[in-house]
């Protein structure tokens, strides 16, 4: 599998979220920006083969694999999605916490904005863990 | 005392529906927010939303606080949250709180969480 760290992309990716940076915040740019691409197959190369994934109150995901095959549902409800960072702390090694505003826009081009926060925990250059606080309902209400 | 051992604390008030000690710890200014309703700003619109939430469907609440981060002037605490319903039951939900700290006090309080089964339920 290639590594997510050394990932050529065709976009300026460090160019977005100019007020962060980082070896492991550039990762985790990379990865926003493969989640805003709604390109699963992108996103789950940055994770560990064993990892752990919690979005919401869902149940949690453990491989790549189920991470996308969790992320489906989603990925059909919307297509557009931005992540506005406000905060990254680093306050352990391999440690990440990750204030945002998520908009997306739905299939019917309802736009919602909606807090959230992630603590996403590396394993080396990989995503251990990604645990996702926030409520999406909104989303797939009418 | 530390920030994270106010959290603590705070914790602890929420708990046993302190809501006056919760506000004595939080700036004049202090923003509340919990999940996707808006912001209360000031302890005035503070006490009203927190007395507000939620009272209709639990009896009670308790925390397990899973973890806590302290870095300059914020305090991360994940959480399971452990909400005592009305017909008996007990739900469990995931939950973040970021602290924001100016001096001793709270500034800001932002809850990271769906409670949307506590009104399924």
């Amino acid at each position: 599998m290639t590594n997510s760290a050394s990932y050529t992309w065709e976009w300026p990716h460090t160019k977005k979220w100019p007020r962060f940076s980082g070896d492991k915040v550039d990762i985790v740019k990379k990865m926003f920006l493969a989640g805003e691409a709604l390109n699963v197959n992108n996103f789950i190369r940055f994770y560990a083969d064993d990892c752990y994934y919690q979005f919401g109150n869902f149940p949690p995901a453990h491989t790549p694999q189920q991470i996308a095959d969790s992320s489906q549902g989603f990925i059909d409800s919307c297509e557009g999605l931005h992540h506005r960072i406000l905060n990254i702390w680093e306050p352990e090694a391999d440690t990440m916490i990750c204030e945002m505003e998520v908009t997306y826009i739905s299939h019917g081009g309802k736009v919602v904005t909606l807090p959230c926060c992630d603590i996403i925990k590396f394993e080396g250059d990989k995503v251990k863990e990604l645990k996702i606080f926030m409520d999406i309902n909104p989303l797939f209400q009418p | 005392m530390s920030n994270t051992a106010t959290v603590h604390a705070l914790l602890k008030m929420f708990e046993s529906f302190d809501v006056e000690g919760f506000l004595a710890h939080l700036t004049d200014e202090a923003v509340y927010r919990f999940g996707n309703y808006p912001p209360a700003t000031g302890k005035d619109a503070i006490r009203e939303t927190i007395k507000a939430s939620h009272m209709d469907q639990i009896t009670g609440i308790s925390f397990d606080i899973l973890k806590t981060y302290e870095q300059g002037d914020a305090v991360i605490a994940e959480l399971a949250v452990n909400y005592h319903l009305t017909n008996g039951n007990t739900t469990t939900l995931p939950c973040l709180d970021i602290f924001r700290f100016n001096g001793e006090k709270v500034s800001a309080m932002l809850v990271f969480m769906d409670a949307s089964p506590l009104f399924a339920a």
